[in-house]
């Protein structure tokens, strides 16, 4: 399956997930996108600078002291009673990451580990 | 001096940078009279003279409110609203433009979703006695009252969900930490580590949260590696920082989002 096949995949079995994509966190660029409809590049763009900001940004940088530092953030999700966007860095890529758009009733838990999943498949891919 | 004092001391700073007082929120709710029913409370909430603004798909409507009472629906109207309630004082619940302001509302509430709120400097004087009182509103309006919890009712029922043998927690009120929860040692180091992560919070709001939003959670985790993430949560002007071990953290989103969802 190609990258595009992955986030489908997950999109589909994510139940609430309406988008995911695949970005890259440095430049904000995003590499891949599967969505229920096209979302603007406006949204696209929020998205991908709201995934820098949680991930490598002063989201990331402010919280990590209480994790001891060491590690960079792996996961980030934010709510709000209309939905929830859930980030996740690819391990093996540490650059890059899965954007995910849910409802607000999404099974965090389940997405995590789909989205884990998805990274993996992505990341045998080469 | 408070045990909290350098978190309080970086939460005043980090307030005059948020949010402009007055800004407007959202009331959600599903049908026009859960709409309505919102409305109510937000007179009911209402002690000083205020210009209460709503804004609807079809326009804005004024309400003239003091004392938890409507006074009177202030023009501009929208379209919809008969101009003989525009400015008509409304000096008690049997005046019977009270009941026609009720179906003029209701029938604009239809389909809307949501309703912006605004409220400001009440110019115009009505009177201190004069006005409906908002408990009488819902069965002149034939709305059941609102059984929306407050902010400081949801925010309670989430901390107080939490497993505090593992997570740690400050429940914090404009510039002040009124609440703590969990083993010492933790709390302690939260104490220090939320003044870091507000600063960058704050800094980058709007960056995270381009619209405006009735309560916003924040999760931030190193994943498996880590012994520790946090997630902070927002409902009006009250907060908590929670800090657990990762494998916690996705399920305490889950419950605050249980609560807070649309």
């Amino acid at each position: 399956m190609d990258i595009t096949a992955e986030l489908d995949a997950m999109r589909a079995d994510v139940r609430g997930c309406s988008l995911v994509a695949y970005a890259d966190l440095t430049s904000q660029l995003v590499l891949c996108t599967s969505a229920a409809a096209k979302p603007a590049q406006e949204e696209m763009n929020a998205l991908s600078q709201a995934a820098q900001l949680a991930l490598d940004g002063a989201y990331a940088e402010s919280a990590a002291p209480s994790w001891g530092g060491q590690a960079p953030a792996e996961v980030s999700v934010l709510m709000t009673g209309s939905d929830a966007r859930l980030f996740l860095r690819a391990p093996e890529n540490p650059a890059e990451a899965l954007m995910c758009v849910c409802a607000p009733d999404t099974d965090l838990e389940a997405a995590v580990t789909q989205g884990r999943a998805t990274l993996q498949r992505i990341a045998a891919q080469g | 001096m408070s045990e909290f004092a350098r978190l309080e001391e970086k939460l005043a700073k980090l307030r005059q940078r948020e949010r402009a007082a007055g800004e407007g929120r959202t009331l959600r709710g599903s049908g026009a009279d859960a709409l309505l029913a919102a409305i109510v409370t937000e007179i009911d909430e209402t002690i000083l003279p205020r210009r209460l603004s709503f804004t609807l798909p079809s326009g804005a409507v004024h309400l003239a409110v003091a004392n938890r009472r409507l006074q009177a629906l202030l023009g501009p109207a929208p379209d919809g609203i008969p101009d003989t309630l525009v400015g008509q004082k409304l000096p008690d619940v049997e005046e019977p433009a009270v009941s026609e302001l009720g179906d003029a509302l209701k029938s604009l509430l239809e389909g809307a979703g949501s309703v912006g709120v605004a409220a400001t400097r009440l110019t115009e004087n009505f009177g201190s006695d004069i006005g409906v009182p908002a408990e009488q509103l819902p069965r002149v309006w034939s709305v059941a009252e609102s059984t929306v919890k407050s902010p400081a009712e949801i925010l309670e029922a989430f901390l107080n969900g939490l497993d505090t043998t593992s997570a740690a927690w400050l429940r914090i009120e404009g510039e002040e930490v009124k609440g703590q929860g969990g083993p010492d040692t933790v709390v302690s180091g939260l104490g220090e580590h939320a003044a870091v992560f507000l600063d960058g919070y704050f800094s980058k709001f709007e960056t995270a949260f381009r619209d405006p939003a009735f309560a916003c959670g924040t999760l931030i985790s190193p994943g498996d590696t880590g012994e520790r993430g946090l997630f902070f949560v927002e409902i009006e002007a009250l907060s908590a920082i929670i800090s657990a071990p990762p494998a916690e953290l996705l399920g305490i989103a889950t419950s605050w989002q249980r609560l807070v969802a649309e």
